[in-house]
């Protein structure tokens, strides 16, 4: 497989990986936001903002392999894509705005409007990631796409149906929460059979391709079982195994739809950069991509791991 | 029709720029002050800055947010606006973007930790030291994204030759971006003249704070005074260096982008003895009602009055910038000269004694400084923008080339219009209201 189109993916993954846990931070909110909110705003206040960069991330880095792509995404997907960004600006003003609210009912106010507007990105973003795979709802000839054909079909209908069930999932045991846990546990064995039937029979190549390489496809549903198990001990550390499995999944997601896009009617090496830049591309990749690594670990050691200094002050919201 | 549309792409990427301009300014001048402020809280045990440091921290989280998102949209608006542009620049010049993008994303990871850890380290130090990305990482990306305009306006890095002839892209050098003719020169420019804006933004706020609270509040006067002589010092250093850099920036254009250049001027015809005009109106082809410095501008630019400066009758008239950048230049200047004396008169009204800089006069000319410092940084980029029109890539690409001719563009357009107008007011709105629930007298008896 093509370096540049594994980076682009790996990105990709991380990024639906962890918007998916914000997905499920949203829908909780929706939920019981007033029993969990010490927790949700443990998990959500320093982590939004990374979340959000790596969207930026991935477009930049997706211009940076596929330049020559860009003509054809920026006409097909143009209403789709700023929709997805006006919810964005929404999630990250009321997201922001909340975080130092005095008055609780304010708060929860703008923390709703945060959670809505997350699960619109979602909408669109699933939408946009769909149509790219099965080519549902544009026009290549014209470069035209119709965004009620992209969102009103089965296959995507699905894979919004079931990325909202795995989110569900992460999110009940990340956050402890009990009400949900056991119906979440149908939920995300239901996501998993909704996918493959879904792809079954609106993108049957990818399904054969998932199958022509069991290996992965094996240790990704012994994740799931693993995190299912766990979940059913009540242990909130089945959330962390569950996006473990996500990351895999959706990377075997990716491998199997290689080198295929817009449901096999182009191929991905196509649009690739040329070489002197492809090669700075991956390079940059790999070193500052270590270099974030090393800073999220940080983040996730002072913020999640360190006890406040007792010689400090109280903690401020 | 498709001219309309152009417009449209046009009008909404200057919207967002225009907008996301203010931001940035925002975004890279606030993590210095609060770290100046954290430093000498921290080291002279003063609480005003210490609280100031907090206070101005909850501002930046808030206009964070909204700049990341903001400049989310630019570079959406980047590809979905303009797809033949970042085509070109997606095999040629995207290096610094790649790059701009892991530092705002170091920045982005810093802040989780900085604005989330005040009470983690028993060394206090240890915090400040974990905001230090955060201003790098806010400069940088200022210049990684400042080399891409600079190569828009000087490109590189490849055979422009073959491209204009066969539309094929060779023999790309994607580091070539990085040292463009104009690459330092509109960095320097560019960051100083940002940290300026940013600081005097909250000179604004300072002097307006200042005058509206009550002699007898010694306590809150104390505080805003200690933020305003802070970013006074401040705004000395940055104005001396936007001035230095402005006029090597200018001087620059001379040879690099002498269209660019003759539109400033209003310089119709190349001559030498060039006269400096200043303001002017132009009238059938003319400029009239005008004030003129006899040869200020062959001086300027070389030092010698017997040297020839560009004018615009030496190129294609469809490669003319729209002349109105000259008036909007001259009045870049002029704020930019009056800024600069302010500043230099009230360092001085300090310096004979100190309880001047709590005088109304001298309060309400730092507000009206802070103003004029946004439209200063405004007027600026639209001459930098507009004085490159009408191509998008200077003498390789049209704006009109690059252009999406979508027409879903137009209601996207009113949408993003509509909701920019609601989001910052709203955001100002929702910082006061946070202010409100944690009064300053009260963190300050903390």
């Amino acid at each position: 497989m093509n370096g540049l189109y594994t980076i682009n993916y790996l990105i990709f993954s991380a990024f639906l990986t962890l918007f998916l846990v914000e997905l499920g931070v949203a829908i909780t909110v929706l939920f019981s936001y007033e029993k969990y909110r010490e927790k949700l705003k443990r998990y959500v206040n320093p982590i939004w903002e990374v979340n959000g960069t790596f969207i930026i991330f991935y477009l930049v880095n997706f211009e940076a392999t596929y330049p020559k792509l860009l003509p054809i995404i920026g006409e097909i997907y143009l209403v789709p894509a700023f929709l997805a960004f006006f919810f964005f600006i929404l999630r990250n003003s009321f997201l922001a705005y909340s975080g130092y609210q005095g008055d609780k009912a304010k708060e929860h106010k703008y923390m709703k409007i945060y959670s809505i507007s997350t699960i619109m990105i979602a909408l669109f973003a699933i939408s946009i990631l769909t149509s790219s795979v099965t080519g549902a709802g544009i026009d290549l000839t014209n470069n035209t796409a119709s965004l009620v054909g992209m969102i009103a079909r089965p296959f995507n209908i699905a894979v919004i149906i079931s990325a909202i069930l795995i989110a569900t999932f992460i999110a009940s045991n990340y956050f402890e929460i009990n009400e949900l846990r056991r119906y979440s546990i149908l939920g995300v064995l239901a996501a998993v059979l909704i996918i493959l039937g879904a792809l079954y029979i609106y993108a049957n190549w990818i399904f054969i391709n998932i199958l022509a390489n069991p290996e992965l496809l094996i240790v990704s549903l012994i994740l799931l079982l693993l995190a299912i198990l766990i979940s059913l001990k009540n242990d909130r550390r089945a959330a962390h195994i569950a996006m473990v499995w996500l990351l895999l999944s959706i990377n075997i997601f990716g491998a199997a739809q290689y080198p295929y896009l817009f449901g096999g009617s182009t191929e991905f090496t196509q649009y690739l950069t040329n070489s002197s830049t492809g090669y700075y591309v991956l390079l940059i990749s790999v070193v500052c991509g270590s270099a974030l690594v090393l800073a999220i670990a940080l983040l996730v050691y002072i913020n999640y791991i360190k006890k406040p200094s007792p010689l400090n002050e109280a903690p401020r919201s | 029709m498709m001219f309309d549309v152009v417009i449209f792409d046009r009008f909404l990427m200057a919207f967002s720029l225009a907008v996301h301009i203010i931001l940035a300014s925002i975004g890279i001048a606030l993590p210095v002050i609060i770290l100046i402020a954290e430093f000498l809280g921290i080291r002279y045990g003063n609480k005003y800055y210490t609280v100031m440091a907090r206070r101005l921290a909850i501002v930046f989280a808030i206009f964070f947010a909204v700049g990341a998102a903001s400049g989310t949209l630019v570079a959406l608006n980047l590809v979905l606006l303009w797809p033949k542009f970042m085509a070109i620049v997606g095999q040629v010049a995207i290096i610094p973007i790649y790059l701009e993008v892991f530092v705002f994303f170091l920045e982005s990871i810093f802040i989780g930790i900085y604005f989330y850890s005040w009470d983690k380290f028993k060394n206090k130090y240890m915090h400040l030291i974990t905001g230090i990305p955060i201003a790098v990482g806010s400069v940088m990306s200022g210049v990684f994204i400042t080399m891409l305009n600079a190569w828009m306006n000087t490109p590189t890095g490849f055979n422009i030759a073959t491209y204009l002839s066969t539309g094929a892209i060779t023999d790309v050098n994607p580091l070539a971006v990085f040292s463009t003719p104009s690459t330092f020169i509109e960095i320097s420019h560019v960051i100083s003249a940002v940290y300026f804006a940013g600081t005097f933004m909250f000179i604004f706020y300072a002097s307006f704070m200042l005058l509206r609270t009550d002699k007898k509040d010694t306590n809150k006067r104390k505080y805003y005074l200690s933020m305003l002589k802070l970013l006074l010092i401040i705004a000395i250093i940055t104005t001396g260096m936007a001035v230095y850099t402005g006029i090597n920036s200018i001087s620059s254009l001379y040879t690099i982008q002498p269209e660019k250049f003759a539109a400033i001027e209003a310089n119709l015809f190349s001559q030498s003895h060039a006269p400096e005009r200043l303001f002017g109106i132009f009238q059938n082809g003319t400029l009239k009602y005008y004030i003129n410095i006899p040869n200020l501008q062959s001086i300027l630019e070389t030092g010698n009055p017997n040297s020839t400066v560009p004018g615009l009758m030496s190129y294609p008239r469809y490669t003319w910038p729209p002349l109105f950048i000259h008036d909007l230049f001259d009045l870049m200047v002029l704020f930019g000269f009056g800024i600069g004396f302010l500043l230099i008169a009230v360092f001085v009204l300090w310096i004979i004694n100190k309880e001047n800089l709590e005088n109304r006069i001298v309060l309400w000319l730092l507000l009206l400084s802070g103003i004029m410092a946004v439209i200063l940084l405004e007027s600026g980029w639209v001459v930098d923008e507009v004085g490159r029109q009408p191509w998008i890539i200077y003498n390789v690409m049209l704006v009109s080339q690059a252009a999406n001719y979508s027409t879903s563009v137009i209601p996207i357009t009113f949408v993003i219009l509509l909701f920019y107008i609601f989001i910052i007011p709203f955001t100002l709105l929702v910082i006061k209201r946070i202010f409100k629930s944690r009064p300053l007298e009260g963190e300050l008896e903390k």
